[in-house]
């Protein structure tokens, strides 16, 4: 009796979560094929009139290629960076390799609000006034810490006896790396590099203190958008981005599994 | 005859730790040799100075008549089995025997011929498309032999390769190694700390202790006539009796021992601290019938049943240690059995420096 009461109420969470989390998605998608200029769901009508517009905004194709960019580029960078950080930390037996880990990891628990302070005084400090740059320096500590919590996950797991087989196999040490170690840990890479793509092309309070009126990242012309005149092109490009985001996550589950992406 | 492995004046130290100590060593092609010696004796760090893992702080290799003390692990032409097999998760079985074949350039519709044929040699056939986390761990051991053995190595190294089976399994796969690899003619270093199969392997073996080789002799001869204390008591188990020499002649020897005086051959100054020793089998349960035989009267701790021998040990204080080795239906009643050898089995050391 108890315990079925107890499953009720653990099923009835589980569909709540699920509604809370799904909602706002369904109204943004409802909204942007809605014929109607201002937020509201369709009435029975249905409309492509604001992804049509989309086209004609100004600026909004600027804005996206700069985000992939600075994502694609940000990604890229934190690969090769912390793949390289996370084998000397597991890997290494200096002293402070666990503090090391940790402050490597510190930007995802610190507010972005204060990395973007901290970053902007420090690139003005250096001399460092153009847009561009600071971006892309700025991204790669949004993205690092997703990598290099995967891959010390993934490396510490990894059985370094493998290099040596390949080795002994007829493979060159940096071949067997190739061969051997970066298929084993791709799950690690596919996780970590998607989700700090993912950290890159969404993050608002870092970018905005950075940027200029060359330079608008997505989010932030998206935010800009919002204020000169709310209608539903923004969720137009926000079903955009859904579909982006889906596309994704189904690729890297089919690559790697959900689940394992999830668990890291 | 050159021999086909020439390990010459290697050493090692890590630190102030040395772990190798200008070791030597010669195989013939197509010897099975076992390094035995207990954990940290160096065995494991050999090995991977053959593979090429380790460099050594020097001396010379040579494999072959070729000289491969400067050549990095791939260009060694030397198959290594690990201890942890290190199978490539991410491949099948097939593909992971295929791999030193694939990393060397061979022409493809030669690989899936040769693979087939190594996977039908360890009886894996069947499983040839299989992911490796499906196999049991005696298949895992499987594979990694005949990922070893497919590019044709001049030399296998074995890691403890059968450390992590059950022992049922471990003393199947004993024999079918052993079969396997002397159908090839395949040179092989065996690390092991396990005596009995080092004893049931081997051509010959090499007993290591502290980075050097004690003993290296084929296994009836290490076990017969163990040249330290050390091989001694890491190989087979025996009576052991600290003494004084109080006659010497004629190779003859007379040993003062806490349980009265043991004769035995050697040749050894008087007033010589030694160690008496015998191996279990060799010891009858009666007193010294004649000339020809030594003993003492040992006092019994307790008795293992082995099923078809019965083994006594003794209870003695001192650092010295007894046990005689029985049929098992023998009879023995009573605390006191007195023991006795032949004098032509007795085995004599120098005293170690420090008692056990």
């Amino acid at each position: 009796m108890t315990r079925g009461i107890g499953l009720a109420v653990a099923w009835f969470a589980l569909i709540g979560c699920i509604v809370f989390l799904l909602a706002p998605l369904v109204v943004t998608v409802g909204v942007s094929l809605s014929p109607s200029p201002v937020f509201q769901l369709p009435q029975g009508e249905i409309s492509w009139r604001w992804y049509e517009r989309l086209g004609r905004l100004d600026g909004l194709l600027d804005s996206v290629l700069l985000s992939l960019q600075i994502a694609a580029f940000a990604t890229a960078v934190s690969l090769v960076l912390g793949t390289m950080a996370a084998i000397a930390v597991v890997r290494g037996t200096f002293p402070g390799r666990e503090t090391l880990a940790t402050f490597l990891v510190s930007p995802l628990m610190l507010p972005g609000l204060v990395i973007g302070i901290a970053m902007l005084q420090c690139f003005r400090a250096l001399g460092l006034r153009d847009a561009l740059p600071s971006l892309l320096i700025a991204h790669v500590i949004v993205v690092l810490p997703f990598v290099m919590r995967t891959l010390t996950a993934g490396l510490s797991l990894f059985d370094f006896s493998l290099l040596d087989a390949a080795r002994t196999l007829g493979l060159s040490y940096p071949k067997a790396v190739i061969r051997v170690m970066v298929p084993v840990l791709a799950p690690s890479f596919i996780t970590g590099g998607l989700f700090g793509f993912l950290a890159s092309l969404d993050n608002y309070p870092i970018s905005i203190f950075l940027t200029d009126v060359y330079h608008r990242t997505l989010p932030i012309q998206l935010l800009q958008y919002l204020g000169e005149s709310p209608d539903p092109t923004v969720a137009a490009v926000s079903t955009l981005i859904i579909a982006m985001t889906a596309l994704l996550l189904i690729v890297g589950d089919r690559l790697v599994g959900l689940n394992r992406m999830a668990g890291v | 005859m050159e021999a086909h492995l020439d390990i010459a004046g290697v050493g090692k130290r890590f630190r102030q730790t040395v772990v190798l100590e200008d070791l030597s060593l010669a195989m013939r092609k197509g010897e099975f040799v076992s390094l035995l010696g207990p954990s940290g004796c160096g065995k494991t760090t050999l090995l991977r100075i053959l593979a090429g893992l380790l460099s050594p702080d020097g001396g010379r290799l040579h494999l072959a008549g070729r000289d491969i003390g400067r050549l990095p692990p791939h260009r060694r032409n030397i198959g290594v089995v690990f201890q942890n097999y290190a199978l490539f998760p991410h491949l099948t079985v097939f593909d992971n025997v295929a791999f030193g074949l694939r990393a060397r350039g061979t022409p493809r519709e030669e690989i899936a011929p040769r693979v087939r044929r190594l996977l039908d040699m360890v009886r894996l056939g069947p499983m040839a498309s299989r992911a490796i986390a499906q196999l049991s761990g005696g298949q895992q051991q499987r594979v990694a032999m005949a990922r070893a053995l497919a590019v044709n190595p001049e030399l296998i190294l074995l890691d403890e390769p059968l450390s992590a089976l059950d022992r049922k399994l471990r003393e199947t796969m004993q024999v079918e190694l052993r079969q396997l690899l002397r159908e090839l003619g395949m040179t092989a270093v065996f690390v092991t700390h396990d005596q009995e199969e080092a004893l049931a392997l081997s051509d010959r073996i090499a007993v290591m202790n502290a980075g050097r080789i004690e003993q290296l002799a084929t296994p009836a001869e290490i076990y017969a006539r163990p040249a330290s204390p050390f091989v001694l008591d890491f190989v087979g188990q025996s009576t052991a009796l600290h003494g004084e020499v109080v006659e010497a002649g004629d190779g003859r020897l007379s040993v003062q021992t806490a349980y009265g005086v043991l004769r035995a051959q050697g040749h050894f100054a008087k007033r010589a601290r030694v160690l008496v020793a015998v191996r279990p089998e060799r010891i009858a349960p009666r007193p010294a019938p004649d000339a020809e035989w030594t003993g003492i009267d040992l006092p019994l701790a307790a008795q293992t049943f082995l099923g078809s021998r019965r083994l006594l040990h003794g209870h003695l204080g001192g650092g010295d240690r007894a046990i005689v080795e029985l049929p098992a239906e023998t009879e023995i009643s009573g605390d006191m059995l007195p023991i006795s050898w032949r004098i032509t089995d007795t085995l004599v050391f120098p005293a170690p420096d420090v008692a056990e």
